[in-house]
């Protein structure tokens, strides 16, 4: 394939996602390249925990990008199922905080 | 270029059934996926695994790479065939790692759009935003950082050629940013469509482990050595930060394991992190007749003195 380059870079600001930048519905499916069911069963699912009462209302934190397209490459990438990713992405948590109890300790 | 043996990839003959790739490709995608696999080259062999698997579990592209093997085998070598080679059914099958390239041996044999990448599903032609990784250092994150990265980018000409589009960014990262973040970039994902503005590049963010400093969210941990009588009697000693070093007051009575600490002085922020330095009492050795004769004073000092009194009582 051929290449082409710009020559000169291009100076960015970059936002740090914190729970002070929140997601619509529609950003946050723009942002991990998926849709509004896909999206929506993870949120029924318990995977994603956004604050409104309804798919056109809902807020996610800017938290929630990282956990989505954890979910989202389980479930392509490992064929899980909804249920099964959940499933996996909580026993992550719980290993990620094992972790961290052992790197408090200063023996991770 | 050279030639890969996807079915080795896989561990299996080249007489596999169908099920028997899919099968080999699950167990391997469980090992290696990059979001559960603690294997320290995962990533690469994920990647390997799934474009094995891509080539494989398609008839046609199973096919037209076995043609490719038996032409290998004959000697005749593995030469790229001019402008992909093969035609394909266009299948796109939605298929792993849509965000990771395959290899450039993929590529020259099933061509760049053969894979089953699936395009971004969501409503309205909005651009698409893209995603990457930087990694910084842990005094980056204390202090922020600028930060050149580079983008290569698939892009289709006006004569419809795939072209691969090199561009750089000089990123500048915000002090406080924790392992694990995401940063967006306004704008600097795909280009828009008809008028609409791109879409925005997410970077995430990793902080390579330090030697010293071992992070928890925004506190940091230090193991922080005092000598016996530092301890014993108190002392003001000095403690390294990412950010220079500092004086800390050890409380008389101070033994190993204990923590103490230092408000504020983790990860900058809203509500800024804290250093724990955990006290590590470390005695000096003996090498002199001084050193011993040391050693025994203490010990004569402190004849009643049972440290396993509990475990004997």
């Amino acid at each position: 394939m051929n290449h082409t380059s710009d020559s000169r870079p291009l100076i960015v600001d970059a936002i740090v996602l914190d729970d002070s930048i929140c997601f619509t519905l529609d950003t946050l499916c723009q942002a991990c390249q998926s849709d509004r069911m896909q999206v929506t069963t993870l949120v029924h699912e318990g995977v994603l925990d956004p604050v409104g009462s309804g798919p056109d209302d809902w807020h996610f934190a800017g938290s929630a990008l990282r956990r989505a397209r954890t979910a989202l490459r389980l479930l392509r990438d490992l064929e899980l199922g909804v249920v099964g990713t959940a499933l996996v992405l909580d026993l992550l948590d719980e290993i990620d905080e094992l972790n961290a109890r052992l790197r408090r300790a200063g023996l991770g | 270029m050279e030639f890969k043996d996807y079915y080795a990839l896989l561990g299996i003959e080249r007489t596999a059934t169908p099920e028997e790739i899919k099968r080999a490709y699950r167990k391997l995608a469980r090992k290696f996926h990059p979001d559960v696999s603690k294997e320290a080259d995962a990533e690469a062999r994920f990647k390997d695994v799934s474009e094995a698997y891509e080539a494989l579990s398609d008839p046609e592209k199973r096919a037209a790479y076995d043609e490719i093997g038996r032409r290998r085998e004959r000697g005749q070598g593995y030469e790229p065939p001019p402008d992909g080679g093969f035609e394909f059914s266009g299948r796109s099958g939605g298929g792993p790692a849509d965000d990771a390239a395959f290899s450039d041996f993929f590529e020259s044999i099933f061509g760049h759009r053969a894979r089953g990448a699936p395009e971004p599903r969501h409503a309205g032609g909005a651009a698409a935003d893209h995603h990457a990784k930087v990694q910084i250092d842990l005094e980056d994150a204390y202090r922020g950082a600028r930060r050149t990265i580079s983008l290569r980018m698939p892009v289709i000409d006006e004569q419809g050629q795939a072209m691969l589009h090199e561009r750089q960014l000089e990123v500048n990262i915000p002090k406080g940013v924790r392992d694990g973040q995401q940063l967006r970039l306004v704008g600097q994902g795909g280009p828009g469509q008809g008028g609409r503005p791109a879409g925005d590049l997410y970077l995430e963010v990793s902080i390579r482990p330090h030697a010293h400093f071992r992070l928890d969210g925004r506190d940091l941990y230090l193991d922080l050595p005092i000598t016996p009588w530092e301890g014993a009697l108190g002392a003001r000693v000095p403690v390294p930060t990412p950010d220079g070093a500092l004086e800390l007051g050890i409380p008389a009575g101070s033994w190993s394991g204990r923590k103490l600490r230092l408000k504020g002085k983790g990860l900058p922020g809203t509500t800024p992190g804290d250093l724990y330095a955990v006290l590590q009492v470390t005695a000096p050795p003996v090498q002199t007749q001084a050193d011993r004769d040391a050693y025994t004073a203490l010990a004569q000092a402190h004849a009643d003195f049972n440290p396993r009194s509990a475990l004997m009582p």
